[in-house]
């Protein structure tokens, strides 16, 4: 038997399939990893929780993270040290902050290991941390 | 009966010694797993011009002897799953009638890695590993249209009597 067009349409076939795969993996990979959200002010660690653990949570220097009922910031705060941020699941994003430059409110959305908000004038870091460690230590080929 | 010992001593060698030049040069692409997968020319040679039994028998026993010379068990498990996945689909391949020696190596060397990436995802109990399947699916077509080639101009040189099996 010769090589012929079966042969390459075969190829073609195989080819569209591995980018299929990978399409569909990029396209559901923005479900996230399960991590963890870690919340740091001034270098200490204010909270550490999953990211399933939706919610509104208000960050602010020197106090507990406080967990919101709305996006509206609370009456009693009226100086500019706070962050208010949005924990949907399957990423975090900031949505408020009295800081002036609002930075990490313009910040994508965070979702994977590795990724932060930084809001520099408050010194807060919003980071994930991948909370459990992989049950494999290494693979070999 | 004794040319036949003869083909498959000479093939089992052949196929043994590739995997050993696969061991000493290893293509490292930054992903496991990457291969020419040499020896699965010597497998195709045999399923071309000896038989199915007998390529099947040849993959095998350069598997366990590969294993026990350069693998550990779990090395040894990936191969066999690759292997015997490969050899099944490059089995019904053949016998379809349809395809070349060029699609038969490219489907045995696609799924030699989809057999591996099943294996490992069913070990490491991790389904983000078909993360990895797009990038092994196109190195194992890569190889499998090179070991194709090779093969066609192999099977061209062998003496006629050799190449009954081919059609």
């Amino acid at each position: 038997m010769k090589t012929g067009k079966n042969d390459f349409i075969l190829i073609g076939i195989i080819l569209f399939l591995a980018l299929g795969i990978f399409a569909v993996y990029k396209l559901t990979a923005g479900a996230g990893d399960g991590g963890t959200v870690l919340i740091s002010v001034d270098g200490r660690e204010y909270a550490r929780f999953p990211l399933s653990q939706e919610g509104i949570y208000l960050i602010r220097k020197g106090e507990d993270i406080r967990k919101l009922d709305s996006e509206d910031i609370p009456s009693d705060i009226t100086d500019k040290g706070y962050n208010i941020l949005k924990v949907s699941g399957e990423s975090a994003t900031m949505i408020k902050a009295g800081c002036p430059d609002l930075l990490c409110v313009h910040q994508a959305d965070i979702a994977h290991t590795g990724d932060q908000i930084v809001c520099l004038p408050n010194k807060v870091v919003v980071e994930i941390v991948n909370g459990k460690t992989g049950k494999v230590d290494i693979v070999t080929n | 009966m004794n040319k036949k010992i003869a083909n498959y001593g000479l093939l089992i060698a052949l196929a043994f010694i590739f995997s050993y030049i696969e061991f000493l040069l290893p293509i490292n692409l930054g992903v496991p797993g990457v291969k020419l997968g040499l020896a699965n020319l010597v497998v195709m040679i045999a399923l071309y011009t000896m038989g199915v039994g007998d390529a099947a028998a040849i993959s095998l026993i350069r598997l366990v002897l590969v294993g026990i010379t350069f693998g550990n068990f779990a090395a040894f498990a990936y191969s066999l799953a690759g292997a015997v996945l490969s050899l099944l689909v490059m089995i019904i391949a053949k016998k379809t009638d349809k395809l070349s020696t060029l699609g038969v190596s490219v489907l045995g060397g696609v799924f030699h890695n989809v057999g591996q990436i099943i294996v490992a995802i069913i070990v490491l109990e991790t389904g983000r590993l078909v993360y990895y399947l797009p990038l092994l699916i196109i190195s194992g077509l890569v190889a499998g249209i090179l070991i194709g080639i090779l093969t066609a101009e192999i099977i061209k040189r062998l003496p006629k009597e050799r190449t009954h099996n081919e059609k």
